[in-house]
């Protein structure tokens, strides 16, 4: 039982600090017009048996084309539905990742991320490990042209 | 390393289509080698191409000795090629950028940045090698566990 505690005292120091170290920020970045926030749709029911997602902390960056961050979107498993998937958006784009175990006690995502009516950004792979990994794919402009460019970043530490 | 190449040959192509089989991948040999490069000596990595059911058809192993002094790794065949960038990102991660196409045609890309290359499996390309007879071909990026 002293274990047990153990280890969920250390589980909520360590996901304290990544979060004092990446905190949720942004939009940061204001064109001619002011850009939505993306924010996470909360599952009505939440998914619970994924791997390697408690190892570690995960976040969605959106950057524009000279790489300035301009939001930051911390989840967790709980923000994941029961289908394993993790949906972000605002009025015009959206950022959806699935999450799938395989049969290696690793986890499938696939990322699709974009305008709700436009052009889309593809990425699949599995992973044994989602420490420190990085996953790029095109995220959409915001609202025009004039607002820029995003890409989105998956990122887990 | 020697316990995986002798666990997992090149293999393929594979099958056989309405005409013939896919030309096959191939490496296209640097004339200069990349000397430093993070995670690369510690992982055993290859190209798989696959059909839309996940038939393997293809795979072709790599390492450091394939990658030129600017980092790229490069395949080809009669119809696509598919390149790799490999340089090196901060705290001993590596920065992959993968992407293949035809000339004149489309391009796909898939970008990343890993701590290990352990067990990872990403998906370049889904389309056609060559024309619809012959039949799509994923082609993926894959490292053993």
């Amino acid at each position: 039982m002293n274990k047990l505690l153990a280890i969920l005292l250390v589980s909520l120091m360590s996901f304290y600090t990544y979060s004092q170290e990446h905190p949720d920020v942004g939009p940061k970045i204001t064109g001619l017009f002011s850009v939505e926030a993306l924010k996470i749709e909360r599952p009505q029911e939440s998914s619970f048996n994924l791997n390697l997602i408690d190892e570690v902390n995960c976040f969605i960056e959106t950057r524009d084309g000279d790489n300035q961050l301009d939001q930051r979107i911390n989840f967790t498993q709980e923000d994941i539905d029961h289908n394993g998937l993790l949906t972000i958006k605002n009025e015009t784009r959206v950022i959806k990742v699935q999450f799938k175990n395989n049969d290696r006690n690793g986890i499938d995502l696939v990322i699709n991320s974009g305008r709700i009516k436009g052009t889309k950004g593809h990425a699949e792979l599995s992973v044994s490990s989602l420490e420190g990994i990085e996953i790029n794919t095109y995220a959409g402009h915001n609202v025009t042209l004039i607002n820029g460019l995003r890409r989105a970043h998956f990122i887990c530490e | 390393m020697r316990t995986h190449a002798s666990n997992h040959q090149d293999i393929g192509p594979e099958i056989t289509s309405f005409f013939e089989k896919i030309s096959p991948y191939e490496i296209i040999s640097p004339e200069r080698k990349i000397q430093e490069i993070n995670l690369i000596d510690g992982a055993y990595c290859f190209i798989e191409t696959r059909t839309k059911e996940g038939i393997l058809d293809q795979r072709i192993h790599f390492d450091k000795d394939d990658i030129n002094h600017n980092g790229m790794l490069l395949f080809h065949n009669t119809y696509r090629g598919l390149r790799i960038k490999f340089s090196n990102a901060e705290n001993g991660k590596l920065t992959l950028k993968m992407s293949t196409g035809t000339s004149g045609g489309g391009v796909e890309s898939i970008n990343m940045t890993v701590k290990s290359l352990r067990g990872i499996k990403a998906l370049i390309y889904r389309g056609n090698h060559g024309n619809m007879m012959r039949g799509f071909r994923e082609s993926y990026f894959g490292c053993y566990e």
